[in-house]
């Protein structure tokens, strides 16, 4: 190659750089003029059958405490450029492998319109009837959501803690016989199904007709000794916990009212198991739940349940019931006096000063916000960090795929959270 | 006076004039990178290219092999590296990938002309495998791309993916603007650098064609009527046929000698790439169907026998007078 | 006229003189050099050596015998000047064979030997005559072969060939002096063909001329018009073939005009019943039929990448650095090739004398091209017009593979050099392919 050869290649490169740099400036100036309508054309044929709308909006997410999960995010105009919904990518990384769905979410950030799975990397995918089902649960449905956990793992469960024998089948319900100390009354409702309890809750009514307690405790209004958790958690935890032992004397509450083997319940829960037996034994006699509230007048039931407590531990506990709700009453008494105080001004005023100590008291739960590493660890009966007073909706799921149900739910909640925390 | 054996002149193309044609051509699909991508495109061919040029020197004077030539292949190994990655790659991806591609694909074979991968593919695969590239599709920094900012803060987290804002445009589509590549999807102006090489008897047209007419007709005969009229265009964009046909199909060591298993491998290579698209990520369906070529490119040349003349059989019989006599007297009128 | 060739090769698109730019064919005039000296080799032909029949000190005369054939394959040698004999030495040709040289020096004076004269009805020679012209005027196949004629005349009578193909494809770049003869003096050659055609008995001449490049295809069949009148018998054909290297290979050539492939080794005559005679070995039978003039001078085309070239008319036997003197830009060639630029010897020194088979001399400049790995592009496949390998040949013998190379053909090679020419890695692929073909050809027929 000598001198000339390599001016020719020197002049043909020249002209390979002029002539593309002409021709990608040309089609820019061709296609320019169009760009945002062209843009908004594909966003339609990308996303017009989750939310239908005139203009999307696209905002590129970052820094946000979600960082991976949430993609990004898109806000749906109609034509009065009024906002009429979110449309946001989530990647949920489990165990599995990764799922990216795409769902639709309301302006006022509480309902889900649509949503579709994009792309998925877990490892039994599960066919498209069942993705179908699951969507066809979850749309429309107000979040955030949870799944119901009965399928959850059912057969080692079933195995490892066996039902009790003689269970009739129905929905059951106890309650205490009267008003505690701080004007609740608690009351148990238990749903048996093939002979398995499948779902216990326990609550307490309030005296003046108002809030449960369990939603004035999520409201900050009824409050537990520093430290612990808000009354909702722990008594979802300890009704949870009777779902999956079955078993009321597996509960192994001691004498003095607590128990250790439910995380997170550190309050006196002698009232729930006494509610609890009673409710049992209503389904070993097939007392349903309408007969029951018949005939609550009666304190039939306490006294029954007290002659027939097969443990003598439990029988003690019943004896000293009334004195340790008494205690628990009078430990929370300054709290629930002043709480009761300001009740309609916490209530009207989320402003007032109190309210703002009884937040911080609260430590971040009374929004759902959880912290990682602060308090995530102990609430094991939230679901994706989210405590499950805040669940608006409980969907089936789909039983064979059971995992794939979670993730979705979790994309979801991801996407509940991060509307709350970022968007509304 | 020098002494040589014949022949005394030699035709005006060499290996070294060869590669910079093919660094000429190279020059448009790198316009396009840099005309959508900005300042970071340049960054990052420069640097993939020089990287590649200094670890093949390296390690040709680590061997002692015989350097006294440039190896102007390395460069353009560098940039086709480049040139199929998203401009989101992060600088220390791209070092890995080349520096891979050089020892492991390159210079662990012998160097230019005895690797058995395509060293540019191979770097690719690899940062693929390493890092799942297709995990951040593609980023657009808009008027940003001239800022030097983006060099510091467009790490791959930071510029995420901004899936389906395409545009439905045929003209931007063949420029290069898909998501995917940063040069390796501009169809048009890879075109013209197909047709350079051609001009120049670099490559052949033969198999350029092959690989786009079945990749066409595969794509049209499985996706049938559901197509829109654009869409093959965009198929071929982002898929990166069109770069794989006119770079990868003809690369001369990579391919078969014979140029009728090169042909056939270029055939095959359409349609595998058109099906491979059809069922996963476009980043597959550039590199797997050459690197399989690559794979069979030794047992071709094994198989590939050239007709020999007369293939060494003796010529009895022909009466001289009767059938030759006449038979030229028929072509003489 | 459809074109024919062979399959392969190259267009010589980027190769010399076959673009255009050097036209020196077109020149009319000839340059006639008179050398100061000449030496003559006894051995410029194939098969054993003249034997000389001069003494020093002698007189000689232009056109007188200096060396007598001593053999059936064997040419005799004339002198192309007139002087004296200076010397009669040893001397070791370009192909590494010795033999005797005569060496003689011009005396300017152009003396012509008595028996050169014009004969008068050169078309009433019987066959006998001819033969015995042409065995006596030491004409062998000037295109490089340097096969005696007559030896190939009389095989060619025996095995009753019907064609006599004039070769006239000098497909090599840098060589024209047959396309000037074919130009400039077509009679002449038309004459000589005629009259080998005569002596061969054939039925058909059919001229083998390139498709482009100065050739003038009407004026050639106004030619064979008008000497159809003189040879009524014989039937004049001129084939135009595609100008592609290297196809002015004899095999190349039949396989080109009739399709069929020659195995190495085996001769157009009792194969296809053709004989294949160079234009220049026709123009030479034609001065020694009509003038009976032997082969004492030819036609050089000096040319090269230095230089504008011209063709020259030399004696046998003239100096190579004699006639670079007289070239301009001789001095800055890098290589002085004596044949073809292709297939021709590169001179190491430059004084040796030009030779019967000599074509012309090649002066280049061009350096090598760089010398890279393989790149493994298969243009030398695409090139070898007898369908080797090369590139595999090359590397089989670097390892010394001999067995691997020859099942692979290479007795096939012809030596073209275009592998070599096309290769971008400037590998010498043809030269040592060539002598591995060489060997096994050897090989095979011991």
């Amino acid at each position: 190659m000598n001198r000339s050869d390599a001016r020719k290649i020197v002049f043909s490169a020249i002209i390979m750089l002029l002539l593309s740099l002409f021709v990608l400036i040309t089609s820019a100036l061709l296609a320019n003029h169009t760009r945002q309508e062209k843009i908004q054309y594909n966003y339609r044929l990308d996303m017009g059958h989750l939310i239908d709308a005139d203009n999307y909006e696209y905002f590129e997410i970052r820094e946000s405490g979600y960082g991976d999960s949430v993609r990004d995010l898109f806000v749906a105009y109609d034509t009065n450029r009024k906002v009429i919904g979110y449309i946001l990518t989530v990647t949920v990384t489990t165990d599995e492998g990764i799922l990216a769905s795409r769902m639709a979410i309301s302006e006022t950030g509480d309902r889900l319109i649509a949503i579709e799975v994009l792309d998925s990397e877990i490892i039994s995918l599960p066919s498209q009837d069942i993705i179908e089902e699951l969507i066809s649960q979850l749309q429309g449905a107000r979040i955030p959501v949870a799944l119901q956990r009965e399928y959850e793992d059912e057969e080692l469960i079933y195995s490892e803690y066996p039902s009790v024998e003689g269970l009739n089948d129905g929905v059951f319900y106890a309650e205490n016989i009267d008003f505690d100390s701080s004007g609740y009354k608690d009351y148990v409702e238990l749903i048996v199904k093939n002979g398995r309890i499948i779902s216990v809750v326990w609550d307490a009514a309030a005296k003046d007709g108002g809030k449960n307690r369990a939603q004035s405790s999520v409201d900050g209004e009824y409050k537990m000794p520093e430290g612990q958790q808000i009354w909702a958690v722990q008594s979802y935890a300890m009704s949870n916990m009777l779902v999956k032992v079955q078993d009321l004397d597996k509960l192994a509450i001691k004498s003095d009212g607590y128990t250790e083997i439910v995380d997170g319940v550190e309050m006196k829960v002698n009232v729930f198991y006494r509610l609890a037996k009673e409710c049992v034994d209503n389904s070993k006699n097939n007392i349903t739940k309408e007969s029951t509230v018949e005939e609550t007048s009666t304190d039939e039931s306490f006294s029954d349940s007290g002659e027939n407590a097969p443990v003598p531990e439990i029988s003690e506990v019943s004896v000293a019931d009334e004195s340790e709700v008494s205690e628990a009453a009078e430990s929370e008494n300054d709290l629930d006096s002043e709480q009761s105080m300001h009740e309609s001004q916490s209530q009207t005023e989320s402003t007032s000063s109190e309210t703002t100590t009884v937040e911080m008291d609260m430590g971040g739960v009374e929004d759902g916000v959880v912290v990682p590493g602060e308090m995530g660890d102990n609430l094991i009966e939230s679901v994706d960090g989210l405590p499950l007073s805040e669940i608006r909706t409980q969907i089936l799921g789909v039983d064979t795929a059971m995992a794939f149900s979670d993730t979705l739910v979790s994309a979801v909640n991801t996407a509940y959270k991060y509307m709350r925390d970022y968007v509304l | 006076m020098t002494l040589r054996p014949a022949p005394h002149i030699h035709r005006k193309m060499s290996s070294p004039s060869i590669y910079l044609h093919v660094l000429v051509a190279l020059i448009p699909p790198c316009v396009a990178a840099v005309f959508f991508y900005g300042i970071r495109a340049i960054v990052i061919i420069l640097w993939s290219a020089l990287l590649f040029l200094v670890s093949d020197r390296i390690i040709s004077v680590l061997i002692h092999k015989d350097t006294h030539y440039y190896d102007i292949s390395s460069i353009i190994s560098g940039i086709m590296i480049a040139l199929m990655l998203p401009a989101n790659i992060s600088m220390l991806h791209v070092f890995v990938g080349v520096i891979f591609a050089s020892v492991f694909a390159k210079q662990v074979y012998g160097g230019a002309g005895t690797n058995l991968f395509n060293p540019a593919l191979i770097g690719r695969a690899f940062i693929e495998v390493i890092y799942r590239v297709r995990d951040y599709d593609v980023v657009m920094p808009g008027k940003e791309r001239w800022v030097l900012n983006t060099l510091l803060s467009a790490s791959s987290e930071n510029l995420s993916a901004q899936t389906g804002t395409h545009f439905s445009d045929l003209t931007e589509w063949m420029m290069g603007s898909v998501p995917g590549f940063m040069g390796a999807s501009a169809v048009l102006l890879i075109f013209f650098g197909g047709v350079y090489l051609m001009l120049y008897g670099v490559i052949r047209p033969h198999e350029p064609m092959a690989v786009i007419l079945a990749f066409s007709i595969v794509y049209i005969g499985v996706t049938g009527g559901r197509t829109e009229s654009v869409g093959l265009i965009h198929a071929l964009a982002e898929s990166g046929v069109v770069f794989v046909a006119v770079f990868a199909v003809n690369d001369y060591a990579t391919s078969p000698i014979d140029t009728r298993f090169r042909f056939i491998a270029a055939l095959l290579i359409g349609i595998f790439t058109a099906v491979i698209y059809l069922l996963v990520q476009p980043i597959f369906s550039l590199l797997l169907p050459v690197l399989l070529m690559n794979l069979m490119t030794p047992i071709a040349d094994f198989y590939s026998r050239s007709k020999l003349f007369a293939q060494g059989k003796e010529v009895r019989g022909h009466k001289m007078t009767g059938e030759n006599g006449a038979r030229a007297e028929e072509v003489g009128q | 006229m459809k074109k024919l060739s062979f399959k392969k090769g190259w267009f010589p698109m980027d190769g010399l003189a076959f673009n255009g730019k050097l036209d020196f064919p077109r020149e009319p005039v000839l340059e006639v050099f008179s050398p100061r000296e000449i030496l003559l080799p006894m051995l410029q032909h194939v098969g054993s050596p003249a034997e000389p029949v001069v003494k020093i000190g002698e007189k000689v005369e232009v056109g007188q015998m200096i060396g007598r054939a001593s053999g059936p394959l064997s040419a005799p040698v004339h002198t192309g000047i007139s002087g004296t004999v200076t010397g009669i030495k040893s001397f070791e040709l370009l192909n590494r064979k010795h033999c005797l040289a005569v060496e003689i020096t011009n005396d300017h004076k152009k003396t012509i030997h008595n028996s050169i004269r014009r004969r008068e009805n050169p078309e009433q020679l019987t066959p006998a005559n001819i033969s015995k012209l042409i065995e006596f005027s030491g004409i062998v196949g000037m295109g490089g072969e340097g096969y005696p004629s007559a030896a190939k005349c009389k095989r060619a009578y025996q095995d009753g060939v019907s064609t006599l193909i004039v070769n006239a494809c000098q497909s090599e770049p840098y060589l024209s002096g047959d396309i000037h003869l074919m130009r400039e003096q077509l009679d002449r050659v038309i004459r000589g063909a005629g009259a080998l055609s005569g002596f061969c008995k054939v039925k058909n001449v059919v001229f083998c001329v390139m498709d482009k490049w100065l050739i003038e295809l009407e004026a050639i069949q106004d030619a064979f018009k008008r000497f159809q009148k003189i040879y009524p018998d014989r039937k004049f054909i001129v084939r135009v073939m595609r100008s592609r290297f290297p196809q002015g290979y004899e095999r190349l050539l039949i396989k080109a005009l009739y399709g069929i492939e020659l195995p190495a080794g085996q001769r157009p005559e009792n194969t296809v019943g053709a004989v294949v005679f160079n234009v220049s070995t026709c123009a030479a039978v034609a001065d020694m039929v009509e003038k009976n003039m032997p082969l004492v001078q030819r036609i050089i085309s000096i040319s090269g990448d230095t230089m504008q070239g011209h063709n020259m008319l030399v004696p046998i036997g003239t100096y190579v650095d004699d006639i670079l003197a007289r070239v301009p830009g001789a001095s800055s060639a890098n290589r002085i090739v004596m044949g073809g630029a292709i297939t021709g010897v590169c001179l190491e020194d430059t004084h040796v004398p030009i030779i019967k088979t000599t074509q012309g001399l090649a002066l280049v400049r061009k350096s090598d091209p760089p010398k890279t790995p393989c790149v493994h592009c298969g243009a030398c496949i695409d090139a070898c017009p007898v369908g080797l390998q090369p590139y595999l040949c090359h590397r089989l013998l670097e390892v010394g593979d001999i067995k691997a190379v020859e099942q692979l053909g290479v007795a096939e090679c012809i030596s073209c050099g275009a592998c070599s020419f096309v290769c971008p890695a400037g590998k010498e692929l043809a030269f040592a392919i060539a002598r591995a073909g060489h060997r096994s050809r050897r090989k095979e027929r011991s």
